[in-house]
């Protein structure tokens, strides 16, 4: 049994990619992010997701729209900008790089 | 029965019991806390209050008395304390750093004018290697090289050595701020 709570490390630093993959899949706002980590082992919280979403938008990885909610105040639906793309598409390189590196380094000479 | 607190959270009227009002701004202000200094804060908190008035809400749609301390306790538990990254905190803190890294002269490791010293924290060498590099340069050329370093005596900018603060008596070079520590020289006086 793997125990998850060692790697909460490289769980943090891995959230941001894995919020810009949800939201590149279509636009979504928080409660749909949420619901999406939910069950994975990125489950996280809007207490550390609005923080990571508002230095995302800063950084122009991210732009929201505004759209009405019957349940009460306006909701921000987050989408994925042509640099959020790039990002990750140079994230996900860098992500097979190094996984291809450890094994490497794994490896008798 | 308890006190009322009616208060206005993004443009809607709630009812709160009195320590339920006290959780909720309990919450509130260790969110701005937390984020001081954060370029994010305001938009940070209005993001929590929006989240958090759209589920006072749905309570108010489902219980007809009052939001009681239980309520706002179960909220503030699914919403979760504010996090923010320790990188996140110490950029926010720090003055914006230029992004280029930038060849600067270091005077306090100069042999000549701090040249060869500057290239080798720009280069991530040993400024040893680097005056090697020169010399030889300067011999296969004929000394035509050493024009270069006289070029770069008068072109780059020398480093502005760090302010220590009152107390501090270590002396250090700031090559670039934000430029990654290894390649920085050591400190002359530490």
């Amino acid at each position: 049994m793997i125990d998850a709570n060692k790697y909460s490390f490289v769980r943090k630093g891995l959230l941001e990619f894995v919020v810009l993959q949800t939201v590149s899949v279509k636009m979504v706002y928080v409660a749909e992010i949420l619901d999406h980590l939910r069950n994975t082992e990125f489950a996280t919280q809007e207490g550390t997701l609005y923080p990571l979403l508002s230095k995302l938008c800063r950084e122009g990885m991210l732009a929201y729209e505004w759209h009405e909610s019957d349940a009460g105040p306006p909701r921000k639906y987050y989408k994925l900008t042509a640099a959020g793309r790039k990002h990750l598409a140079e994230f996900r390189e860098y992500w097979i790089e190094l996984t291809e590196l450890i094994e490497r380094l794994g490896k008798p000479k | 029965m308890k006190q009322l607190v009616k208060i206005s959270l993004c443009n809607m009227v709630f009812e709160l019991e009195q320590d339920g009002f006290a959780a909720l701004s309990a919450y509130l202000d260790q969110a701005k806390s937390r984020l001081q200094g954060s370029p994010d804060r305001q938009e940070v908190v209005a993001d929590l209050e929006r989240s958090i008035a759209e589920k006072l809400a749905r309570i108010t749609a489902s219980q007809s008395s009052p939001i009681s301390r239980e309520n706002v306790v179960s909220i503030l538990t699914e919403v979760g304390a504010v996090e923010v990254g320790e990188i996140e905190r110490l950029v926010a803190s720090a003055e914006p750093a230029p992004k280029q890294r930038q060849l600067y002269r270091i005077k306090e490791q100069q042999q000549i004018a701090g040249v060869c010293a500057g290239l080798a924290v720009y280069s991530d060498l040993d400024v040893n290697v680097v005056r090697c590099i020169f010399l030889a340069l300067t011999g296969v050329t004929g000394g035509l090289f050493a024009l270069v370093y006289i070029a770069m005596m008068f072109i780059v900018p020398v480093a502005v050595p760090l302010k220590s603060a009152p107390g501090q008596t270590r002396k250090s070079t700031v090559v670039s701020p934000g430029f990654p520590a290894m390649g920085a020289p050591p400190p002359v006086n530490a």
